[in-house]
């Protein structure tokens, strides 16, 4: 039993033995098989993720690319085209420099192509652009504009060798309207392409273009190798088909993640599209470096910027220099670094002759071209409160996303000069102002003084200039059309303007019409009101004409009293102001807000006649394609008999010569002109509106929170006013012409009387015809009291 | 006889006194009448020179300005765009002309014209109020100007005349 015993126990442990031998085999298997569950799992889910990530880059692929090619386009902001013709004073309209902002390239003595302008004592030659205008495509020629002096004496078409009568330069652009990617594109296709440019960019970046299926392996030892030698990364191994998936789909940052996407999206393009669709996507995605913020991209907009060319137009030098630049695009900058763009373009030339893209001759004329590039723009941007406003006038009929990604043309009336000559004087005179007043004008203000100008051509209602504030930079707000001031006594025109027209006046009334400048009480609102005069004196008896030149508020509120308060807000209605306008005494005297576009506007009667035209600041709006999307057209309405308004005119022209608005002609501005100043209680707003028959200005000057600058408008407003008036309309533009039933009679200029031996000398004054003075003025004197002056 | 001479002599003497006297008075009245103005309370300072007409526009044919006459190049240009029927060009052209010159009251009649072919008449009437401003003083373009402003009101465009008024169609 023992022995047996001894066996049974052996046997156990035999068996146990070979039981836990056989669990731990088990355990093993068992643990193995997890263990290939889990990989299979994690194989599952790996691949799962995988697919997951090929079909997110496949639906991209097909979602960004497989559909027609599109990029977002800027929309681009135009200003109106400036015409050349004989009689034209090229300095005095600052062509040349506006040939520099439109990309012009100064070739010396002659010129070779598009873009190309020469000067010389005696002609402008001048190789015009291409540009599509709406519903028209111009064709650039070169012309030869004749010079007498800085005026142009004739213009002669180099082409077809006769003169011309005009010749149009084209619009310019002052403005993109870019999403947050901010990059600018012109879209070109591969035809629109010139070979030598093509065939240079494979040669250089990638030349096995068309031996590869999206990713090279040769070409990628082949930089390794080349590295390797070099201990430097000489070489890079990205075919053309990764650099466009690179910028079109990824990013620029360096990663391992980013190599493996580019080559998996590399490879599936190749699978789907042709060569000549991933080349045409190259040329209008690959990055040409930067213009100011925004970006440049594609070989149609590089070769704007760098040779003001179309493309279709570079030369076989330009093709290989642009081509060259894709590598370091700012280092190889040719506005900035020409001494490097150009050995860069000698390198791209010697390969195009070794591959025989090029003969020996084309090769020699390509190395000897000389690089001539337009003048570095140093503001992106013009005009940029103007540009505001065409995109709010936009966004009703045209989303922000659409104007950021749509590339619609937008031509506004913007007059590039006078926009320049706009922003110098605003900035230029307030200057001055701070400068000269520091000890008047509040000390310690947190907020610097602002102005705003705007120009308006009257009788088409253009805006041709504006400048809503010292600096957009700091401030976007625009002070000339989102501002809402009291216009002061520049609204006392409308209550003459009333006065002087028999058919809204309660009572007839001439410039020489008298009227007491003599303190009175009126009541108003439940409280007696009582008008004071700027210099706080009472002033007599006056002629109409006298109290506007001198803009007396008491005699004005009187006369607003007869001529009756509603009557004024008719009128003020048909010049176009459509802010509130409450009938009380101290209308007349400007107590009401208005933005001062509002009242350039309503100003544009006086020198266009009575006829009113609404404000405009786009013409058309293109789509990329060419097609017109909006026509904005010159609207215009007669709302005043052209009488009344020659008399205001007249009057105003008075404030010009002998009245608050003389320091113009202090400051040397002599052409015929008439305007008005304006200054608000506590001398918060100073204004000046004046106008000549052809144009129009207004500029106002105040601080945004309304402090008390302590300056009058012939002191603050004026000088910008002037400033902008001697560059823009220097000469003037002729008289104010005057309708036939009008007639000028010499007056007194005191009494409004007419002229015998006792006044001898007077001014001839407009009168509507039967409206004349009868009295002489001793007459007049005699059977009244106080005249100003006696 | 001789007496009857003397007798006669006197007679005759006085009778071309009295005429003399008859004629000097009549004609110094006739002078009064002549020099006295239209309104007649003006004095005599104001009737000799002191009441003149103001600036008024110069007809098209004396336009002599630069931009007055390249203007005027763009409105042939743009009239040229009308014959065709290109009417978008034409309106361009014109609205260009009235930019460069806004007191060619030519260019303002045609892109009124221009507005009428388009069937888009309310366009057009404020630039004839323009054109009338600028051209109304002169028959012929005042004819023209009323003409257009009923066939606005209701006629149809192929019953307008081409005729350009004498003296104003070449430039």
């Amino acid at each position: 039993m023992p022995r047996y015993r001894g066996y049974r126990s052996s046997y156990k442990k035999r068996r146990q033995n070979s039981e836990g031998k056989k669990s731990g085999l088990r355990r093993k298997i068992k643990r193995l098989w997890t263990l290939i569950k889990l990989l299979v799992l994690v194989a599952i889910i790996g691949g799962i993720a995988l697919l997951y990530h090929f079909y997110r880059l496949d639906s991209m692929i097909a979602d960004k690319f497989d559909k027609p090619l599109r990029w977002d386009l800027p929309s681009r902001v135009y200003s109106d085209a400036d015409y050349l013709y004989p009689g034209l004073d090229i300095a005095s309209r600052g062509i040349m420099a506006k040939l520099d902002r439109l990309g012009y390239r100064n070739t010396g003595d002659k010129i070779n192509g598009p873009g190309d302008y020469s000067k010389s004592d005696d002609s402008l030659s001048i190789y015009l652009h291409d540009f599509k205008y709406p519903n028209e495509i111009f064709a650039g020629f070169p012309v030869r504009l004749s010079l007498q002096g800085s005026k142009i004496a004739s213009i002669k078409n180099l082409e077809r060798d006769d003169e011309v009568e005009v010749v149009r330069l084209e619009p310019e652009q002052i403005s993109s309207i870019f999403n947050d990617k901010m990059e600018d594109r012109t879209i070109v296709t591969l035809k629109g392409v010139p070979q030598y440019l093509v065939e240079a960019i494979i040669l250089i970046e990638d030349e096995r273009f068309f031996d590869h299926g999206g990713v090279d392996p040769i070409g990628i030892v082949r930089a390794a190798i080349a590295n390797l030698k070099s201990m430097r990364i000489a070489q890079g191994g990205s075919t053309l088909t990764q650099q466009l998936v690179k910028n079109y789909f990824l990013h620029s940052r360096k990663s391992f993640t980013r190599k493996i996407n580019e080559m998996i999206i590399a490879y599936r393009i190749e699978r789907t599209h042709t060569k000549a669709e991933i080349l045409e996507a190259y040329l209008n995605e690959i990055y040409f470096g930067q213009r100011g913020a925004s970006s440049v991209s594609g070989v149609a907009e590089a070769s704007k910027l760098y040779f003001a060319k179309n493309v279709d137009q570079l030369t076989v030098g330009e093709c290989a220099l642009l081509a060259g630049m894709i590598k370091y695009p700012s280092r190889y900058n040719p506005i900035t670094h020409p001494e490097q763009s150009r050995e860069r373009r000698d390198f791209v030339l010697g390969r195009m002759r070794e591959k025989n893209l090029i003969d020996e001759k084309q090769y020699k004329n390509a190395l000897s071209e000389k690089i001539v590039t337009p003048k570095r723009k140093v503001r992106i941007s013009i005009a940029p409160y103007f540009v505001d406003l065409v995109k709010r006038q936009l966004a009703d009929f045209y989303p922000a996303e659409v104007l950021q990604t749509e590339g619609l043309r937008i031509f506004t009336t913007l007059d590039m000069f006078s926009q320049l000559s706009a922003e110098k004087a605003v900035i230029a005179e307030l200057k001055t102002l701070e400068e000269k007043f520091s000890k008047i004008l509040p000390q310690e203000h947190p907020d610097p003084l602002q102005a705003c100008l705007i120009a308006m051509q009257p009788s088409t209602g253009y805006v041709r200039a504006l400048v809503g504030g010292r600096d957009y930079g700091t401030s976007q707000f625009d002070r000339c059309t989102q501002a809402m001031r009291q216009p002061g006594s520049t609204f006392k025109p409308f209550v003459f303007l009333t006065a002087f027209d028999p058919s809204r006046s309660n009572k007839p009334f001439t410039p020489a019409t008298l009227i007491d400048d003599s303190t009175f009480e009126v009541e108003a609102g439940g409280k007696l009101w009582r008008p004071k005069n700027y210099d706080k004196k009472e002033h007599g008896l006056v002629t109409l004409r006298r109290s506007l030149e001198k803009s007396y508020n008491i005699a004005t509120a009187k006369l607003a009293l007869e001529v009756g308060l509603e009557n004024i807000v008719e009128t003020a209605r048909d010049a176009g102001i459509t802010s509130d306008l409450i009938p009380v005494p101290s209308l007349a005297l400007g107590s009401f807000e208005v933005s001062p576009m509002e009242m350039a506007s309503a100003y544009t009667i006086f020198p266009n006649g009575g006829i009113r035209a609404q404000p405009i600041s786009i013409i058309d709006v293109m789509t990329k394609d060419d097609a017109v999307l909006e026509k904005k057209t010159i609207r215009m309405r007669k709302e005043f008999d052209a009488a009344p308004v020659y008399l205001a005119t007249g009057v105003m022209r008075g404030v010009m010569d002998n009245g608050t608005g003389a320091g113009a002609r202090a400051r040397g501005y002599n052409a015929i002109a008439a305007g008005k100043t304006g200054t608000t209680s506590n001398y918060r707003d100073a204004w000046f509106v004046g106008f000549t028959p052809k144009l129009l200005a207004l500029s106002w000057v105040g601080y945004d929170d309304n402090a008390d600058m302590k300056m009058s408008g012939g002191r603050a407003a004026l000088p910008i006013w002037t400033n902008f008036m001697k560059k823009a309309e220097p000469q003037g533009s002729g008289d104010f012409t005057g309708p036939s039933d009008v007639i000028l009679v010499k007056v007194d200029r005191i009494t409004g009387g007419l002229l015998n031996r006792t006044c001898p000398e007077g001014i001839y004054e407009a009168f509507i015809e039967g409206t004349e003075p009868t009295k002489e003025c001793d007459e007049i004197r005699t059977n009244t009291e106080s005249f100003e002056g006696f | 006889m001789r007496r009857d001479k003397n007798k006669y002599g006197i007679v005759r003497g006085i009778l071309t006194v009295l005429v003399v006297t008859f004629l000097i008075s009549t004609l110094s009245g006739c002078a009064e009448k002549t020099a006295k103005p239209a309104h007649k309370k003006l004095p005599q300072r104001a009737r000799q020179g002191d009441v003149i007409r103001p600036a008024s526009v110069p007809p098209p044919s004396q336009m002599v300005t630069p931009e007055g006459k390249a203007s005027m190049r763009l409105v042939e240009k743009g009239k040229a765009y009308i014959d065709s029927a290109e009417f978008d060009l034409a309106r361009t052209t014109f609205r260009n002309a009235i930019s460069v010159d806004t007191g060619n009251g030519v260019a303002y009649y045609y892109l009124a014209l221009t507005y009428y072919y388009i069937n888009q008449p309310d366009l057009a009437y404020g630039l004839l109020d323009k054109a009338n401003q600028l051209l109304g003083y002169d028959e012929g373009w005042n004819a023209r100007i009323e003409e257009l402003r009923s066939e606005l009101s209701g006629g149809s465009p192929a019953s307008h005349s081409d005729d350009e008024p004498e003296g104003y169609g070449s430039f």
